[in-house]
């Protein structure tokens, strides 16, 4: 039933109602005969008096109309809303009766069911993806501690893997320190009796002198490797002393000239030095760079018979700051790539026959270059089979702080390179 | 020339060095170990002592320690030679108060120049204070 139809519906009955109750009044003051003059009065007002009525019950069904049927529409506008909102097809249909209310208000009503529904079924699988949220991260955590655990199994490991490889490193110093000392007491006498039999035998017979000095060298030889193999297994060990001096470009060459001399003119080869004047002073460990030259040089005259030798010197400053460059160039035999590639391995010369060819211990290069590394500076070769050979050595100008702090707590006695023979036979 | 004591505990090494020094005009006196060599300072009064350091019974750092203790025996040069090639040795054996320091092995040449070297020094500091014979 529409709500506007209700109310003139109620205004009608109304106007009804106020003519039923003036018809009765009048009908029954008719009716009286003890009232006649107000009796004559009210059947004349009675048209009048009807309408009033009538009007007064439309003015209050109108007003009635308006106390409920005001609310009544505000309702449904609202339910029609939260309809609308809620997205059922009933928003667009006008609800201006009461079933239409009635059924706004039932479907909202199954509609917060079914959202209640709802949100319980939302509860349900919240709380079952918390419960797997849980256990995961439970599972990842008991996963984790035990990666960690693996871990720290894994560096102590590690640790102990260290500590007992410096322990065999610092063992293996030490048994090659003791048996350079066993080894250097019978070569003393192998040495000290040769050269003793040489003395006598240099004027008596040629034959027994020669055969002496073969075994003076083979001697000397063997000493040299012992001084190589101490130097190797001391820098590889870490206990190398650096010692940090001024050095004058000019006494360098004086002192490096003064060994090599004969060692690169050997094979009557010419030597050229050339750039110390430009190099003035700086600082390094001169006794190792000194080394470091020197078998280089040996080499150049060891390995060039009838050629060059050039020993360049120069000062550069650039991206790797102020550095000093030495140049050894030889017009020799040369090295294949192949040779080239092995070259600072220890024991490696070129091949076999070389070492009994050339003599030499086939470490002198591979301690240059653990040298020149440990002076924080390099060691480079260009060589072409038959076309000479050139080693260029880079050292900075000045010995980086943290490679002199490092070798601060070493010692390594530099007596046993200083004997040019034994250095000069290194390589 | 001057009287040297060898004490030196290998046979090869004490018979090689002896032979070669007693020809080169020095007088040698032997000692096979440290008590021995000890001894033999006292009684040979030599001008130098040729000192091995790995010595039986009392090594040769010992032995010049004492040496240079006594105020008798303080003045005769010790050379110290060892077939250790480590800094510490050269360092010990300075300390223990010996002059100079060899490495076996030994390059006879250079012996023989420090040799002459101490035994001159010394004699010209033996006429400066007119200590010892």
């Amino acid at each position: 039933m529409r709500l506007a139809s209700l109310a003139v519906a109620s205004g009608l009955a109304g106007i009804c109602a106020a003519a039923l109750v003036g018809t009765w009044v009048s009908s029954s003051m008719l009716r009286d005969p003890g009232a006649t003059v107000p009796s004559a009065l009210l059947s004349r007002a009675w048209p009048g008096l009807t309408a009033l009525v009538g009007l007064g019950a439309a003015i209050g069904a109108w007003r009635t109309h308006r106390r409920i049927a005001g609310p009544l529409h505000q309702v449904s506008d609202e339910l029609r809303r939260w309809l609308s909102m809620a997205g059922t097809g009933m928003a667009d249909r006008p609800s201006d009766d009461i079933d239409g209310l009635a059924r706004q208000v039932h479907t909202l009503h199954e509609l917060a069911e079914s959202r209640a529904a709802d949100v319980e079924r939302l509860d349900a699988a919240l709380r079952r993806t918390q419960a797997e949220f849980d256990a995961r991260v439970r599972e990842r955590t008991r996963e984790l501690r035990l990666e960690i655990a693996e871990r720290t199994r894994a560096q102590g490991q590690l640790v102990a893997a260290r500590e007992s490889a410096e322990a065999a490193s610092r063992a293996k110093s030490a048994f090659l320190a003791n048996m350079s000392h066993e080894l250097r007491t019978p070569l003393n006498a192998i040495i000290g009796y040769s050269q003793m039999l040489m003395e006598d035998a240099v004027d008596t017979s040629r034959t027994s002198y020669d055969d002496l000095h073969r075994i003076e060298q083979a001697g000397m030889h063997l000493l040299a490797l012992i001084n190589d193999i101490l130097d190797l297994s001391k820098i590889e060990a870490g206990r190398l002393t650096l010692q940090a001096a001024p050095v004058d470009a000019h006494d360098l060459l004086a002192d490096v000239l003064s060994t090599s001399r004969p060692l690169v003119e050997r094979n009557h080869n010419r030597f050229v030095v050339e750039g110390f004047g430009t190099v003035g002073r700086f600082e390094t460990d001169p006794m190792r760079l000194m080394q470091v030259l020197l078998n280089l040089l040996s080499n150049a005259g060891k390995f060039t018979e009838n050629g060059t030798v050039t020993l360049r010197a120069a000062r550069q400053t650039g991206p790797g700051g102020d550095q000093i460059v030495f140049e050894v160039t030889d017009t020799g035999i040369g090295m294949s790539p192949d040779q080239i590639d092995r070259l600072f391995v220890e024991f490696s010369q070129a091949d076999g026959s070389t070492t009994h060819r050339f003599g030499g211990t086939g470490l002198g290069l591979a301690i240059s270059q653990r040298l020149c590394h440990a002076m924080d500076g390099s060691i480079a070769v260009t060589s072409r089979e038959g076309a000479g050979t050139s080693f260029t050595v880079t050292v900075p100008a000045r010995l980086p702080q943290q490679v002199l702090a490092l070798a601060s707590s070493t010692t390594l006695d530099d007596t046993s390179h200083t004997s040019p023979g034994a250095t000069a036979e290194c390589g | 020339m001057a009287t040297l004591l060898i004490v030196e505990d290998n046979d090869l090494n004490r018979d090689m060095l002896s032979r070669r020094l007693a020809r080169r005009g020095h007088s040698i006196v032997l000692a096979c170990d440290g008590p021995e060599g000890l001894t033999k300072a006292y009684t040979t009064a030599p001008d130098l002592i040729l000192m091995d350091m790995s010595l039986p019974v009392m090594d040769g750092w010992e032995v010049t320690r004492r040496l240079k203790r006594d105020p008798v025996t303080a003045g005769i040069p010790i050379i110290a030679l060892t077939a250790h090639a480590m800094a510490e040795d050269k360092s010990t054996a300075l300390l223990a108060g010996c002059d100079e320091f060899e490495t076996k092995p030994i390059d006879f040449e250079r012996l023989i120049d420090t040799v002459t070297r101490l035994l001159e020094r010394r004699a010209s500091g033996h006429h400066a204070g007119g200590n010892l014979a």
